[in-house]
């Protein structure tokens, strides 16, 4: 039995990364801005949709939202937008280009001008898997300390935008928000941040505005995939929001 | 645990590229990763065991060569390649084993791009016949 070296050099995601870059055809041609929001559990993102869905109306959006178990979020969120699909994975930590494209199966995309997937609240397994998305945003909350973003490289290393959630709570907390720049600086040094809070609004503007701007030049760019680092107002990329 | 989707989809490609020859068994397979690719070294082996199991590459064993992460200076072009540290199984996220630089070692300049890093390939695979 004689051994034999068969040369095959492919990559292993190449089937969701085919599926994703098809998805992504289609949600260009149909107009629509697709999101793919990743943090860990509980960083902020339903809240987020929640307050940012009825602040673009008259724009329409929609959400698919992944969570092991449960559809709580798609709950949440039906009160703010008519276009809810809930994915439950059971025991995968993440979603798939696959998962996405059945999730949508049924939609008008034409009808849409928006598209947020909130990805499983982990902040490992989803970096790897293309969902079709026109730019990826990673939230962190104040609550998980400065210093989070350097020890999670590979979902940032991919990412158009980092929010810092729950932003009413860095006085409280005595966040150093320098301290949190450079830490995310390290792995991504071009991303832009931008504090946010559901709570009191504040980012909120910067956030719509970023949406907006990202989704103009992405539908108008040549680019499959715009990686737009847009321009945020000065004080959100480096100022302390302490005061 | 993504880990183990990523099993599968290794064992789905396998099986489809040998689908030609079904008298093949896969002895040795050879992957590519890069610190970035967010993968924890000895939880693919455990997942690639079980997704093996009842397919031609059952048993085989899988051999992970680590692609340097490479960063690229925007100033002054200069490229700089950073290896995985150690070459024993890991437990631990790949990442944790590379330091990426945030200042270009050869100017100074921030301007930093990362060209290379988040490798999950499939190289090669060895089998014998029969
Ligand atoms: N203080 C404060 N709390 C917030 C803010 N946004 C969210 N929270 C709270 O944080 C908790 C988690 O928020 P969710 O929106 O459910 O977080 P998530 O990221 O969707 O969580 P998973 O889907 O489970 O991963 C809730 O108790 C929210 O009320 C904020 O801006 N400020
Ligand atoms: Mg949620
Ligand atoms: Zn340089």
């Amino acid at each position: 039995m004689a051994k034999e070296l068969v040369v095959l050099e492919q990559r292993l995601l190449e089937r969701n990364d085919t599926r994703a870059a098809e998805l992504r055809r289609r949600f260009k041609e149909a107009g629509v801005l697709v999101v793919n929001l990743m943090s860990s559990p509980g960083a902020g993102k339903t809240t987020l949709l929640t307050a940012t869905l009825p602040a673009l109306s008259p724009e329409p959006a929609a959400v698919v939202v992944g969570d092991l178990a449960t559809d709580n979020d798609a709950r949440r969120l039906c009160t703010a937008t008519p276009w809810v699909r809930q994915i439950t994975t059971g025991t995968v930590c993440h979603l798939e280009a696959a998962m996405v494209e059945e999730a949508i199966a049924r939609w008008d995309l034409t009808q849409l001008r928006y598209l947020f997937i909130e990805n499983v609240g982990n902040l490992v397994c989803p970096a790897s898997f293309d969902l079709g998305e026109a730019a990826r945003v990673v939230l962190f909350a104040v609550t998980e300390g400065e210093d989070k973003p350097e020890k999670y490289p590979p979902i940032l290393h991919r990412a158009d935008l980092v929010l810092l959630t729950k932003s009413d709570l860095l006085a409280p907390l005595g966040f150093d928000v320098q301290r949190f720049v450079a830490s995310v600086h390290r792995v991504n040094p071009k991303v832009p941040i931008l504090p946010v809070s559901a709570r009191t609004g504040e980012g909120l503007a910067a956030w719509l505005d970023w949406l907006r701007v990202l989704r103009g030049a992405w539908l108008s760019g040549s680019d499959e995939r715009v990686r737009a680092r847009l321009q945020l107002p000065e004080r959100v990329n480096h100022e302390d929001q302490r005061s | 645990m993504h880990e183990l989707s990523l099993a599968h989809s290794l064992v789905e490609i396998l099986v489809e590229q040998f689908r030609e020859r079904p008298n093949v068994r896969i002895t040795t397979v050879y992957l590519r990763l890069g610190p970035l690719a967010g993968v924890v070294e000895s939880a693919l082996k455990a997942a690639f065991a079980v997704a093996a199991l009842g397919t031609l590459a059952e048993g085989a064993c899988l051999r992970i060569e680590h692609a340097p992460a490479v960063v690229r200076c925007r100033s002054c072009g200069q490229e700089q390649s950073f290896p995985t540290n150690a070459e024993t199984d890991h437990d631990i996220l790949l990442s944790s084993l590379v330091t990426l630089p945030t200042v270009c070692p050869a100017c100074g300049a921030l301007s930093l791009d990362l060209v290379h890093g988040d490798e999950l390939e499939l190289v090669a695979a060895e089998v014998v016949d029969g």
